[in-house]
């Protein structure tokens, strides 16, 4: 294969992440619940030659919601990824993990573990959180900068730890009995703002160096961190040229930091219906909203807008324009926050059009077409540098199944899209280099 | 004691067992053991990397082994100190997911100043980390009640997905920390994966009130009575009922046939917890060939392999519905 490629993940929830997804007659419902079915979609994706597989993690569950929604996700990450790279051989695992509520010698350790179970496919979505904080009740709560800073010294000090062991620090030397080289094993003692570290980690240095770090936010302070750290860059964007712009601004930050282009892959999500006609499509689209709870998928809406009240508001009405917060009040989600108030401003959108798009996509790019449609709007971001690749996330399970078995294949006969997985390691699917170690000479 | 199967369990932390991830090592051992008859495995965790304690994580671990085994039991070690108890709770809970029932967790401290300096943190008093523990052991369950069974309604055409009362909040708010639920994974197969705790320690007792297994050091040259008299002091500090809690002896390495066979046979114990060694299953069939001509276990989940019930929630209100 040759030229650049693209890339692709799936994050899918249970078969779907629109609302009203577990509904439809093709949703796999009955199977909620079961580690079977989230062995079953990372088969079925890694079948379709994926680079990766999300396990997302929810740090609470909404409890109005989940009356009318089957939850995201209802593992522990970590855990369910050793399950699913165990059932898998090639695709890469990234698993979500909050820089707010865990400790950095912990997961550092955890992700390193997944790292040498799975062959060198672990990847971590490293996020800071907008909710959850309830469920975590040791430290106060960080507000969106803290928040950040703390990711920021948090990321630091867990490349520190997958440094500590330096790659042949392990000797095994039977007849000198000598099991390790000590002084390639190093403590890190870091002191810094937020954590004081003393290492060295108590996983040796993990088949890819350091497993991958995904990175989500698409907030300044969330570039910057993707810029220095991440490989991935998982990123909401619904407008080619914002995304060409977004694209542009992270590479231009990651060279900032002695890093080539090559070495982030930037993978807006995108979430496609896709029809045997157009036609089909819209019509696909229009049924999934009748199976939405309508005062859920509002109030769910009024929470990506700051909180505001929407009880007064007819659904087929735009939302009155002085009830938008400004962003500079919005501590959570503030990039998600952006795209939904830029659409209520701007283009007035109605509750419903806002509402259609949330529990679609949560404010992810939508594409509603044919096979054909979708594979070409795809192609067209990808070498327009809009994307390196995208995160699929189907809003229900025959999109899924239809993206595997018509969009694939379109993919690949254009040549953007790998037929055999040509590498063995996450990195390697992704083409992002191996990380030197801090330490070896 | 002895009206129950005779447990026995093999403790994987041994040096000898290759560490620093060897997965092959770990998983040959605990095949060899469920070939055996074992009744579990343990991943002990060391913690800091020094000596024993390098190796990885062990909830991760015992669940890469669940996934290579089908019927012994996957107990994994997990220290309270420096961790939340919600990531605690979930994770304990994917693994008895993940293994249908087979989940245990044994509850450590980390007391060390190494294990301190790992977290920033400056070293406590050991009573002070087991009152912590006993407090984040309690919450835990909790939050494993915090989905009743039946729950989830899926009920596509009314689109009610799940029964909202059968979803509960913790609201827990303590000297060390509160929080507030539910959890974000249904209920385990087992209510509670199975909760067990070295009894030996000082101030353990905030745990082993919580705890379903109780382990206590047995000195291999210990006379049968002598270790009797502890394993019953052990029920009676925990103030567990004796029959809702099983007692069993961790034996050192080393010389451990003929001290097994003798406490098996002065029914001082519940069961024991042998290390791997150099040959996990000699120290292995030494030990089940103690247990007899057991009866089968009631059932294939851990807590059925130990004559334990499945604990009742306390959070539930009605009969489940009709199914």
């Amino acid at each position: 294969m040759s030229g650049r490629q693209l890339h692709l993940a799936l994050s899918a929830g249970v078969g779907g992440v629109h609302q009203g997804a577990w509904r439809r007659p093709d949703s796999r419902t009955e199977q909620w619940g079961t580690p079977e079915l989230v062995i079953a979609l990372a088969q079925e994706t890694e079948a379709a030659k994926f680079d990766a597989f999300f396990l997302s993690d929810i740090s609470a569950p909404n409890r109005a919601l989940t009356r009318v929604q089957a939850p995201y996700l209802y593992f522990e990450p970590l855990t369910a990824a050793v399950a699913i790279a165990r059932a898998t051989s090639h695709i890469g695992v990234i698993a979500t993990a909050s820089t707010t509520f865990h400790e950095p010698y912990n997961l550092a350790r955890q992700v390193a573990t997944l790292d040498h179970l799975s062959g060198g496919r672990a990847g971590w979505n490293a996020v800071t959180s907008s909710v959850g904080e309830q469920n975590f009740g040791r430290r106060p709560w960080p507000d969106h900068a803290g928040r950040y800073e703390r990711a920021a010294e948090f990321l630091d000090v867990v490349e520190q730890l997958w440094d500590s062991w330096e790659q042949d620090a392990v000797r095994h030397d039977r007849a000198a009995g000598v099991f390790a080289d000590i002084d390639k094993i190093h403590p890190i003692d870091h002191a810094g703002t937020h954590f004081a570290v003393a290492g060295p980690l108590n996983v040796r240095r993990t088949p890819q160096g350091r497993p991958v770090i995904v990175q989500a936010g698409s907030s300044p302070a969330g570039r910057d961190l993707a810029a220095r750290h991440a490989s991935m860059v998982f990123t909401a964007q619904r407008e080619l040229a914002e995304a060409q712009q977004f694209y542009r601004d992270l590479k231009s930050r990651a060279r900032g930091h002695g890093r080539p282009d090559t070495d982030v892959a930037i993978l807006p999500g995108v979430s496609p219906i896709i029809g045997d006609s157009a036609a089909d499509a819209e019509e696909i689209r229009e049924s999934l909203l009748d199976l939405v709870d309508q005062p859920t998928a509002t109030a769910r809406l009024a929470d990506q807008l700051g909180g505001i009240d929407l009880s007064d508001i007819g659904f087929n009405e735009p939302i009155p324009v002085e009830r938008l917060p400004a962003a500079g009040d919005i501590e959570r989600r503030r990039s998600r926050f952006q795209i939904f108030a830029d659409l209520a401003r701007e283009e007035r959108w109605t509750v419903r059009q806002l509402v259609g798009l949330e529990v679609a996509s949560y404010g992810h790019w939508r594409l509603v077409g044919t096979a054909e449609q979708v594979a070409a709007e795809l192609e067209r971001w990808f070498l327009a540098r809009g994307a390196d690749g995208f995160v699929l996330m189907p809003p229900y399970q025959g999109a899924l199944t239809r993206f595997y078995q018509w969009v694939v294949p379109l993919l690949q006969d254009r040549g953007i899209f790998r037929r055999e997985y040509e590498g063995r390691t996450l990195r390697d699917h992704l083409g992002v280099s191996y990380p030197a170690n801090r330490w070896a000479s | 004691m002895g009206e129950h199967r005779f447990v026995v369990g093999l403790r994987l932390d041994d040096p000898t067992v290759p560490s620093t991830v060897d997965v092959a090592g770990y998983r040959r051992a605990a095949l060899a053991a469920e070939a055996a008859g074992a009744d579990f495995v343990l991943v002990d965790d060391g913690y800091v990397a020094a000596g024993r304690g390098v190796g990885p994580d062990p909830v991760m671990l015992a669940a890469r082994l669940a996934a290579a085994t089908s019927r012994i039991g996957v107990v994994a070690a997990a220290a309270v100190t420096y961790g939340e108890p919600l990531l605690i709770s979930s994770g304990l809970a994917t693994l008895d997911h993940l293994s249908d029932g087979r989940a245990g967790w044994l509850v450590l401290t980390a007391p060390t100043a190494a294990q301190a300096a790992l977290h920033g943190a400056a070293p406590r008093p050991e009573r002070e980390l087991w009152d912590e523990a006993g407090e984040v052991v309690d919450v835990v369950g909790r939050l494993w009640d915090s989905w009743e069974d039946g729950a989830v309604i899926r009920d596509a055409r009314t689109g009610r997905y799940l029964d909202r009362r059968r979803l509960h909040r913790v609201d827990y708010t303590g000297p060390a920390f509160s929080i507030a639920g539910p959890s974000i994974t249904p209920r385990p197969p087992q209510g509670h994966p199975v909760v067990a705790v070295r009894a030996d320690a000082s101030g353990s007792r905030a745990v082993t009130a919580h705890a379903d297994v109780l382990v206590i050091a047995v000195d291999p040259a210990a006379p049968g009575d002598a270790v009797a008299r502890r394993a019953g002091q052990a029920v009676a500090e925990s103030g567990r009922p004796r029959h809702q809690v099983r007692v069993l002896g961790e034996l050192p390495a080393g010389g451990t046939v003929g001290a097994v066979e003798r406490l098996a046979a002065a029914g001082a114990l519940d069961g024991v917890i042998v290390p791997a060694g150099d040959d996990p299953v000699a120290a292995l069939r030494a030990a089940l060939g103690s247990r007899g001509a057991a009866a089968p276990p009631a059932g294939p989940t851990l807590r059925e392999r130990l004559g334990l019930p499945r604990p009742a929630n306390r959070y539930a209100t009605a009969p489940p519905a009709a199914p």
